[in-house]
């Protein structure tokens, strides 16, 4: 996306939702990197007995 | 913060290692989740270049709520599970009143913000590298991983169990460099 069209994009997100609001992509990546750190720091505890 | 969350939902698993890490780890992002979430659906929008509006996921009221429902789940099961989920929870106030992109409001809307005011200085390189922010936020990632490694023989977690997590966050801290 041009420079341009990302000014334009925040422009039009500003009018309607008052800002500009977290894109789908962004959001995915934003969740991703909180989900697989955390799934795997639950694998690891599935190991402990006071998990099981 | 990104790193020092999943630390401090070590640290309180050290000395409740009863708790479900599952629900350690939601409790410490549940603010990040639901900003995530209300972000996306434009309820808190980034301002440009102003800054961003995140008083529903993140004031100081909105992180007890959100922190205090989502413990609620666990007290009928085990109230010292809630207990520690609802201190991990509180975490990310804590670890957010230090530094954040903007001051935490005491509640949604409020003119009164908390917190102190370092995003920027935070953004500026340090002599010794990285920005300021990250080591901060490796300071609080170091501390809260000695607290739970520290605990190894009252939690009896499994001493590779504890090296395996503590590696895991140290090593997402070093990729933000």
């Amino acid at each position: 996306m041009s420079d341009q069209a990302v000014e334009r994009d925040i422009l039009v997100n500003i009018a309607w939702f008052g800002g500009y609001n977290l894109g789908a992509a962004e959001a995915v990546q934003q969740l991703l990197l909180i989900v697989i750190p955390a799934l795997i720091l639950v694998l690891i505890h599935s190991g402990s007995a006071r998990e099981r | 913060m990104f790193a020092a969350h999943f630390a401090a939902g070590l640290a309180v698993k050290g000395r409740v290692p009863q708790a479900p890490t599952s629900a350690l780890v939601t409790a410490v992002f549940l603010p990040d989740l639901i900003w995530i979430a209300l972000a996306r659906a434009g309820v808190e929008p980034e301002y440009p270049p102003r800054g961003f509006f995140d008083d529903w996921s993140h004031s100081v009221l909105m992180i007890v709520v959100w922190s205090t429902l989502f413990a609620l789940f666990f007290w009928k099961h085990d109230r010292i599970v809630a207990a520690a989920i609802w201190v991990a929870g509180l975490s990310h106030l804590a670890l957010d009143f230090l530094i954040h992109p903007a001051r935490l409001a005491l509640y949604p809307h409020s003119r009164l913000h908390l917190g102190w005011d370092l995003w920027q200085w935070g953004q500026q390189k340090s002599h010794l590298g990285p920005n300021h922010y990250w080591w901060i936020e490796g300071a609080c990632v170091v501390v809260l991983l000695a607290v739970y490694a520290g605990s190894w023989r009252r939690s009896a977690i499994p001493p590779k169990i504890i090296a395996a997590s503590c590696l895991l966050v140290a090593g997402l801290h070093l990729l933000a460099v």
